[in-house]
């Protein structure tokens, strides 16, 4: 269970506060206005925000202050997710093994987890030259690859055709319940994260609303939700 | 392909970059004339200045190796201290374009055997044996300002690395060594090439410096030789040969990495910075150790205050001075702003209508990088001597100073102007949209804040260049940065250094009070 306990983070006129619950194996939906608060929750949630209050427990341990790479948590941005001077072998391995090496067991497992997230691709292939939804396949391998239990999305697939967006999405799902992962997804496309969840954590002026999960029944009946909707 | 028509506004754009053209190709033929007819051509022996040629790279490659290394040390530092980009961006501008003069005089002060250090070991009864006037001094000076520029480019580099990706290393565990090693190739030394280019000819220009600081017949650069042939042996033939000896080595040199660079991507511009959130404590320290580094220099000032003198400020020879250093710095900036706009009109034409003739442009205007001042200075005064002198030296002095800061401005501005060609090329074809209102209505407002920014850069580049004023200097003419190297060699160390002072504060007001001003016009 991670359990957010009144986190608290100010940045100039901005305040935030945090604090609810979430189950193992679930798969929420985080929707907010620009600048609510989405991103802030994910970089305290992953460590790269300092909080000024408040904590973060995790299967009942707090991991408030500790770095980013020791948190059972996984994160992936829009962009910038993988280096593109780098093969795909080594923007995978590179979750585990930061020294890149080519051993027969790290190109086991390379291959096995290119194979979960659908990629069927020469893994020595530079990652400039795959299309969008590739790169992000390949940062999601990387993610899958490390065995964290949080899996944080933030807006994700954003750049990408609404199609591919649709695939994606749904191999998320897939995989989240596979592992048994906690997945945060952000997205402004509420009804495309409608099909696949139906589990929202609805983001108003830096705080989570009514501080719990929602259905998007209960979202629609807020006044605040009604008009981010609109 | 789009085929452009030009129309009136066009010609008259092109004008300026058309008649540069010109003048530079007459001067090269002139000079080519001159030394076909030469007489003495054979007594010119090669050979004898070999030493000269060897020191001089040699000096170069040592001051631009240790910048290079510096500078990325810096930079890692600077960035990793966390401290505010705007305020560190400036201090490494600001050093850069500080005055030679200014920081040879401050090492002197600071480094000397009576100075500031010499002073704090003889009462720590330490033996203190430091030569300034010596390779040592040159290479340190040399540095000093080529160190700050490396830094700079560094640092702009570090702090533009896409937040993401620093995320990304984080959450994986990644050491911070491999972080960077990760994102060496990637980020921190793409367009270094050109950087380093740059600082190559930088080093191999400081003529001022050598001629402060170079103690013996040994430590002589061929600009310094240049100097000595042009004023004590006046032997305008050796000047120019010498002249080209160094262009063409340079140019050789550097012909290999700017190949397939015909724009530089030294300034771009920097984003937020990442907050690092635990960062070493030991780069408090280091940070600490770098402004001291930069501020040595300064100490002079402290000397300079104490030695007001009002006297000083009102002597004819001192009026006479700032006026002409005022004059240059405007008149050059003038020739320089029409030169680039022009050149950067032209440039971003061939590059609208897809031809490859842009490279042209930008190597014609990026060459003067390479023609070493004094040798341009002999070549002008050969030319001058042709026309019965018809030139003053305020103007010589004024269209040479132009020449070495007009690649500056065109390097500084050519991005922006591609950004523009990127965006507005279409609508300026759909609008039909005349070449001079273009660049009125849409580049001159878009580049404002870069253009003055650029402007005050290179005025205050102008102002504390002391090398082509060297030769053209005479009784009515001479400006500031050698009225106080006069005033330096004839004895009278406090008024050198309190004008010196008073010429520091007067380029850090010029450097910054339009950019202050700017800033509050906007906020408003």
């Amino acid at each position: 269970m991670l359990k957010i306990n009144k986190l608290k983070y100010k940045i100039e006129k901005s305040s935030f506060e945090f604090d609810f619950e979430l189950k193992s194996s679930q798969l929420v939906g985080v929707i907010g206005k620009s600048g609510s608060g989405k991103s802030t929750l994910f970089n305290l949630l992953s460590g790269f925000l300092k909080p000024i209050e408040g904590s973060i427990y995790f299967s009942n341990k707090n991991i408030t202050n500790l770095k980013p790479f020791d948190r059972d948590i996984s994160i992936l941005f829009q962009d910038h997710n993988n280096f593109n001077h780098l093969t795909i072998f080594e923007n995978i391995i590179l979750g585990i093994d930061s020294d890149m090496k080519r051993t027969s067991n790290n190109l086991k497992l390379v291959r096995s987890i290119m194979k979960k997230v659908s990629l069927n691709i020469d893994l020595d292939k530079k990652v400039s030259n795959l299309s969008g939804g590739e790169q992000q396949r390949v940062s999601i391998a990387r993610s899958l690859l490390r065995k964290k239990s949080i899996l944080l999305l933030d807006e994700p697939f954003n750049s990408l055709d609404p199609g591919l967006r649709k695939i994606l999405y749904e191999d998320i799902k897939t995989m989240s319940f596979s592992h048994k992962l906690i997945t945060l997804i952000s997205s402004h496309l509420i009804e495309e994260l409608r099909n696949v969840t139906d589990k929202f954590l609805f983001i108003h002026q830096g705080k989570v609303a009514e501080n719990k999960i929602l259905s998007f029944r209960q979202l629609k009946s807020l006044k605040a939700f009604r008009e981010y909707s609109q | 392909m789009t085929n452009l028509y030009l129309d009136k506004g066009a010609y008259f754009i092109r004008l300026p970059y058309l008649v540069y053209l010109f003048f530079i190709i007459t001067l090269f033929i002139t000079t080519l004339y001159f030394l076909s007819n030469a007489d003495n051509f054979s007594d010119f022996k090669f050979f004898s200045y070999f030493n000269t040629i060897k020191f001089t790279f040699f000096q170069a490659f040592l001051a631009c190796s240790i910048s290079s290394i510096a500078g990325f040390i810096f930079g890692l530092i600077l960035y990793l201290s966390n401290k505010n980009p705007k305020v560190i961006s400036s201090l490494l501008n600001f050093c850069f374009i500080l005055p030679v003069i200014f920081v040879s005089f401050g090492s002197i002060f600071f480094y000397s055997s009576n100075g500031i250090l010499s002073i704090i070991f003889h009462w720590l009864s330490v033996d203190y044996n430091v030569n300034v006037f010596s390779l040592k001094g040159i290479i340190y000076v040399t540095s000093y300002f080529n160190i700050a520029f490396n830094a700079n480019f560094f640092y702009r580099k570090l702090i533009n690395i896409p937040e993401n990706y620093i995320k990304v290393l984080q959450s994986n565990g990644i050491p911070f060594l491999k972080s960077i090693k990760l994102q060496l190739k990637n980020f921190i030394f793409s367009g270094y090439s050109s950087v380093l280019i740059l600082s190559f000819i930088f080093c191999i220009g400081n003529f001022t410096i050598v001629y402060i600081l170079s103690g013996s017949p040994n430590l002589t650069t061929i600009e310094l030789a240049i100097y000595q042939s042009i004023i004590f042996d006046a032997d305008l033939m050796r000047a120019i040969l010498l002249g080209m000896t160094q262009l063409i080595i340079i140019m050789v040199i550097s012909l290999s990495l700017i190949s397939k660079t015909y724009t530089f991507s030294t300034f771009a511009s920097y984003k937020k910075s990442y907050q690092i959130i635990d960062k070493p404590i030991f780069i408090d320290y280091f940070f600490w150790i770098i402004i001291v580094y930069f501020s040595i220099p300064f100490i002079v000032l402290i000397k300079g205050i104490f030695s007001f003198n009002l006297q000083s400020l009102l002597t004819v020879n001192f009026l006479n001075s700032f006026i002409n250093s005022l004059l240059v710095s405007i008149i050059s900036l003038t020739i320089s702003s029409i030169l680039t706009l022009s050149s950067l009109n032209i440039y971003r034409s061939f590059l609208d209508n897809n031809s490859s003739f842009h490279k042209i442009i930008f190597i014609s205007i990026a060459l003067l990088l390479f023609v070493p001042s004094l040798s341009l200075s002999a070549m002008i005064f050969y030319f001058n001597f042709q026309l019965n002198f018809i030139f003053k030296s305020i103007w010589i002095v004024s269209l040479i100073n132009s020449f070495f800061i007009t690649p500056i401005m065109f390097i500084f501005l050519s991005s922006k102007f591609i950004e523009n060609h990127n965006s507005e090329h279409r609508n300026t074809l759909l609008f039909n949209i005349k070449s001079l209102t273009r660049l009125i209505k849409i580049d001159l407002p878009k580049i404002r804040n870069e253009f003055l920014l650029v402007s005050t850069t290179v005025f205050v580049l102008s102002l504390g260049d002391l090398t082509s004023v060297t030769i053209f200097n005479n009784s009515s003419f001479k400006t500031i940065p050698l009225y106080i190297s006069q005033l330096y060699s004839n004895y009278r160390y406090n008024d050198a250094f309190f004008i010196l002072s008073l010429f520091i504060i007067f380029i850090f007001l010029i450097m910054y009070l339009p950019t202050f001003l700017l800033q509050k016009n906007a906020k408003n």
